[in-house]
């Protein structure tokens, strides 16, 4: 099966220094989906993204893309790779047409026509200099460069960060979208959960390091929900203790329970205790991640 | 000065023509204040639209290689008296390649440094 993946990493462990970037992180992207790398800033997004470039070397734990070690391929990589990193780093005496040129000179499969849609699209001015280009214009031109090559994977780090509203949601709508049509993988890490929700097939949640919950967008909704508990007196301890409890929160008399998976056996429980009233609500993805990030068990 | 265009290169007309005023200034055949022919004058001989040529002057100017005097006509400019540089395009392509992956100026001179003096680059951009 790891032939279908576009990225796998297995127990990848990254430190800088002290600090533990990334702790044992195992997740998969299939190949054709929109998967969304989330978490909070510091969950360790950048350098996952960082070190599937060979931008940086992981310190234990392997690593691939299309099929290809990391380590061993990354110029193989790279040129079957889109990315648009969080930082943009153009050099500031040329411009966006000199940039382009360049890019076009060394891609093999680069799509004219696409490119200069974009850049229509995008209003930007092909004689700027780099260094007379706002923020979001800096990131519609990483944009342009990162898609025009029609790459088999295109790696978006934080991607909408510096595009307006109209932009944004352009892009998540139309361009991934058209992305996907064509059978390329798309990988975007974003700290705004609920940007992504519509847009993204699948998700991997990142909190310290690691994949707190991977799945299909579908699935992790049907099968993470919050249940509302009144009980009579306090929650009983097998309740608060189930499995499937994520994480508890009083609310005054009641307990608002965020819980996955086998809710069918603890709604039983739950019922046993003849609460004074039940409630089973769904939740967005931002719900989902901060009873994960809270709760925290793996 | 002699251009040859070729309209069935891949090249776009307005960049042979930049290529070959920048080759020619790279190679000596053109000098600081040498006189470029004028746009229309370039247009016929070439038999291309006179927008291209304006725009591959346009450009020229852009680049620093060529200054247009009102009234005058189009000029090797003179600060491309000096031959430009070897590698440049190699550097052009390495800084793209560099602003691609996120990595900045100061960050490629650090790198270009390590390398040349052969130091570890701990676990930095281990390119294979």
């Amino acid at each position: 099966m790891t032939d279908r993946a576009a990225i796998e990493a297995v127990d990848v462990h990254k430190s800088f220094g002290e600090v533990k970037a990334l702790s044992g992180l195992t997740f998969r992207v299939e190949r054709g989906s929109i998967t969304a790398l989330l978490g909070p800033n510091g969950a360790g997004k950048t350098t996952a993204i960082r070190l599937m470039l060979n931008l940086a070397a992981q310190d234990r734990g392997s690593l691939s893309v299309l099929g290809m070690d990391t380590r061993q391929h990354s110029l193989l990589i790279r040129r079957r790779v889109g990315y648009v990193p969080e930082n943009r780093a153009f050099t500031p005496g040329f411009t966006v047409k000199r940039v382009l040129e360049l890019f076009q000179g060394i891609s093999e499969t680069w799509d004219k026509e696409l490119q200069n849609r974009l850049l229509s699209d995008f209003n930007l001015p092909p004689t700027r200099k780099v260094r007379e280009l706002s923020r979001g214009m800096t990131g519609q031109l990483a944009l342009i460069l990162a898609l025009s090559p029609r790459p088999d994977l295109l790696i978006l780090d934080e991607p909408v960060s510096g595009l307006d509203p109209v932009m944004r949601r352009e892009f998540m709508r139309n361009i991934l979208a058209e992305v996907a049509d064509r059978g390329q993988t798309v990988l975007l890490s974003s700290h705004n959960l609920s940007e992504v929700e519509r847009t993204a097939d699948t998700v991997v949640l990142m909190n310290h390091g690691k994949a707190i919950l991977t799945g299909s967008m579908e699935h992790i909704k049907n099968t993470e929900k919050k249940v509302r508990v009144a009980p009579q007196g306090g929650l009983p301890p097998e309740v608060e203790n189930h499995p499937a409890v994520i994480s508890v929160r009083s609310e005054g008399r009641a307990f608002l329970l965020t819980v996955s998976g086998d809710t069918e056996d603890l709604l039983a429980q739950i019922h046993r205790h003849n609460p004074f009233a039940v409630e089973v609500l769904d939740l967005s993805l931002e719900d989902i991640f901060l009873a994960r990030s809270e709760g925290d068990k793996q | 000065m002699w251009f040859r265009i070729n309209p069935s290169l891949a090249l776009p007309i307005y960049l042979q023509i930049i290529r070959q005023v920048e080759g020619g200034v790279e190679r000596g055949t053109l000098r600081p204040g040498d006189r470029l022919p004028a746009v229309r004058e370039l247009a016929v001989s070439a038999a291309v639209n006179p927008n291209t040529v304006a725009r591959a002057y346009r450009e020229l100017e852009e680049r620093g290689i060529v200054e247009t005097r009102r009234g005058a006509g189009t000029f090797i400019g003179k600060g491309s008296s000096t031959r430009p540089e070897p590698l440049q395009s190699e550097l052009d392509l390495l800084l793209t390649e560099a602003g691609r992956m996120g990595i900045g100026d100061e960050e490629l001179l650090r790198l270009v440094e390590r390398r040349v003096l052969g130091r570890p680059t701990e676990s930095e951009e281990t390119e294979q």
